[in-house]
């Protein structure tokens, strides 16, 4: 198949096109970080770009005690929820993927179900369940209504459906149970697509502000999306350097990880589209 | 002890039959071979023997015990299957450690029977390899590796040399059946080709869609065999199976007649038709309508001048013969094989 060509004007059009796109997603970060580095007299000034850039910023909020609970809350419910959406995933698409059971399609279907579902539909009645049990304002509360992951599972499931039965007979007849075949046989060629699954899980997971916001209501298990408002202070002045340098700390372990992992992010999901 | 023993086993597909009350008894160290064009039933019955597929009726017995209701790990067999399956993630050794890993075995004791089952199979120097660094003939040698390690009751083999080239796939047959003589343990091997049958079975089992059509030593099948389907199946080129009339006296057949008992279709073997007319043999005449040479030998089609069948004739070396040329060929009456409507040979013409 020959390459789609684009005559010069099209072209050009295009590539106008694509910058102005490229700059609307990268101005406002680029804006986040020149802020950052401004010195309190210029954070006004109309530049985007500090005259005299500081690390004042980065010093003040990181010898903030506050930011370091923020910092310590978001890893800890962000591992905690990404390792339980894993497992929890894994263990529902091999189900689904692997056995026939009464009311198999019926169940599959409620879990493609659930992926049409808005959260906020969902976000009233668990607030009040979380109330309910106690959990209002713990990790808990934060982590657990989050563990289902329907998206996961189908993906995953996408992939199990992909893996070649005969390596589930042979395994079976060496002589392992369907738990073996789990975790000795598939679970390890399924790595680049439990990585890939993990790192957006972990990129959703560590950006999350609407849910916390709700259960949050003390330092005890602020995230640094919800901590950083803190800098807002009608009171006290709105602090917008420290402000901008805690939302790019908080930006950057998402960041990075999905430039590490980008391409297999990518692949994941095409060939899951493709295999299935 | 590894007898095999399956009394009217039987598996359904909803309305589908794969496999059709099948009665066979395979004796401690026996080689048999299932064979039958696709869809016929074999595999699904070796997959029924593992334990890797439900009964839908009958009974499985291994070494004696009713297995039937067994999962496949419950069962002493080890299987070769046809894609290898080899586990991908793990190194040769790995690969055939592992149901000794899922036994319990110590790594010293896993250790030394690997080394003893790679170096039975030449695999000692690639024990470190992972399966997407062999070539398709040592994976397929792994694939056995694996089976022999665990010294099971019964190997199964589903198709284990179709992923090979023509000249390998001769060697691993010979290696496979030198092997299996060696540690003298039960096999059931499935296959499509009836040469890989005929050459490693100490008997064959011939299925067709769903059904068993013989059981039989290789030579017996191949001399007497049931009916028109392993006769046709058994044998390259295929068996001459031609449709009869009889009219009181003789039978007759396009090209050629015989003085025998009334019958629906005669059989006859390319390799039987020998040029020439010999007394009280079965004598055909015709024309050349096509010559395939086939290395020492040279496949004749000849076409009567009274009917459309066209028989095949397979000549030494290589006859000078051209398209048209006339051909008179005979066989011995011994090696004219009649059968009734049903298809079912009723005997020779002898």
């Amino acid at each position: 198949m020959s390459a789609m060509t684009l005559s010069p004007a099209w072209r050009v059009t295009a590539h106008v096109a694509l910058l102005m796109v490229c700059f609307a997603i990268i101005g406002p970060m680029l804006l986040v970080v020149g802020t950052s580095l401004k010195p309190d007299n210029e954070i006004f000034s109309p530049l985007p770009f500090p005259v005299s850039p500081t690390l004042d910023n980065y010093a003040a909020i990181l010898g903030d005690a506050a930011f370091r609970t923020y910092l310590w809350n978001s890893t800890g419910t962000t591992l905690l929820r990404v390792a339980g959406q894993l497992v929890l995933c894994v263990l529902a698409a091999y189900a689904f993927a692997r056995f026939r059971f009464p009311g198999h399609n019926a169940l599959f279907f409620l879990v493609l179900g659930a992926m049409m579902i808005p959260p906020q539909l969902t976000m009233i009645p668990n607030y009040i369940l979380i109330a309910d049990l106690g959990w209002f304002d713990t990790w808990t509360g934060i982590i657990v209504p989050n563990l289902a992951m329907p998206f996961g599972t189908f993906l995953l499931r996408q992939h199990m459906l992909a893996f070649p039965r005969e390596l589930f007979d042979a395994a079976e007849v060496d002589g392992a149970g369907p738990w073996r075949q789990l975790w000795l046989v598939l679970i390890p060629n399924l790595r680049p697509a439990l990585g890939a699954l993990a790192i957006v899980l972990f990129i959703e997971a560590w950006n999350e502000y609407f849910w916390p916001l709700l259960i949050s209501e003390t330092d005890r298990s602020a995230t640094l999306q919800i901590g950083l408002r803190g800098f807002l202070n009608e009171e006290t002045g709105d602090e917008f350097g420290k402000l901008m340098a805690g939302v790019t700390l908080a930006s950057l372990p998402a960041l990075a990880i999905f430039f590490a992992f980008q391409r297999q992010v990518m692949q994941t999901f095409v060939s899951s589209g493709l295999k299935g | 002890m590894g007898e095999v023993n399956l009394s009217g086993v039987a598996k359904r597909f909803g309305e589908t039959v794969a496999v059709e009350a099948l009665d066979l008894s395979i004796d401690d160290g026996e080689f048999v071979v299932l064979v039958g064009p696709s869809g016929c039933g074999k595999t699904t019955t070796l997959r029924m023997v593992a334990g890797l597929e439900e009964v839908s009726a009958g009974t499985i017995r291994l070494a004696g015990e009713d297995v039937t209701a067994r999962r496949a790990r419950e069962r002493d067999i080890a299987m070769v299957f046809q894609n290898y399956a080899l586990y991908p993630h793990m190194t040769v050794a790995e690969n055939v450690g592992f149901a000794l890993r899922m036994k319990g075995f110590s790594a010293a004791d896993r250790a030394a029977r690997i080394a003893r089952a790679a170096e039975l199979m030449g695999l000692s120097d690639l024990l470190a390899r992972f399966p997407r660094q062999l070539s398709g003939g040592q994976r397929q040698r792994v694939a056995v590796c694996r089976a022999i390690v665990r010294e099971p009751a019964v190997f199964l083999f589903d198709e284990p040399l179709s992923n090979l080239d023509a000249q390998l796939r001769v060697s691993a047959r010979t290696e496979i059946r030198a092997l299996q003589s060696e540690l003298n343990t039960t096999s059931v091997y499935v296959t499509h080709d009836q040469v890989e049958a005929m050459t490693m079975a100490d008997r064959i089992v011939v299925m067709h869609q769903g059904r068993v059509q013989q059981i039989a030593d290789p030579v017996t099948l191949y001399e007497a065999p049931a009916n028109t389907f392993v006769a046709a199946f058994i044998g390259s080129p295929a068996m001459n199976i031609v449709t009869a009339t009889h009219d009181g006296e003789q039978l007759k057949v396009p090209g050629g007649a015989l003085a025998a008992a009334p019958a629906a279709s005669v059989g006859v073997r390319p390799e039987h038709l020998t040029p020439g007319e010999a007394d009280g043999a079965f004598v055909l005449s015709g024309s050349v309508h096509l010559s395939e040479t086939l290395g020492g030998e040279t496949l004749v089609h000849l076409k009567p001048d009274d009917g459309a069948h066209v028989w095949q004739v397979r000549l030494p070396g290589h006859p000078r013969l051209t398209t048209g040329d006339a051909l008179t060929v005979s066989a011995p009456l011994a090696h004219v094989h009649l059968f009734d409507e049903a298809g079912t040979r009723i005997g020779t013409a002898a």
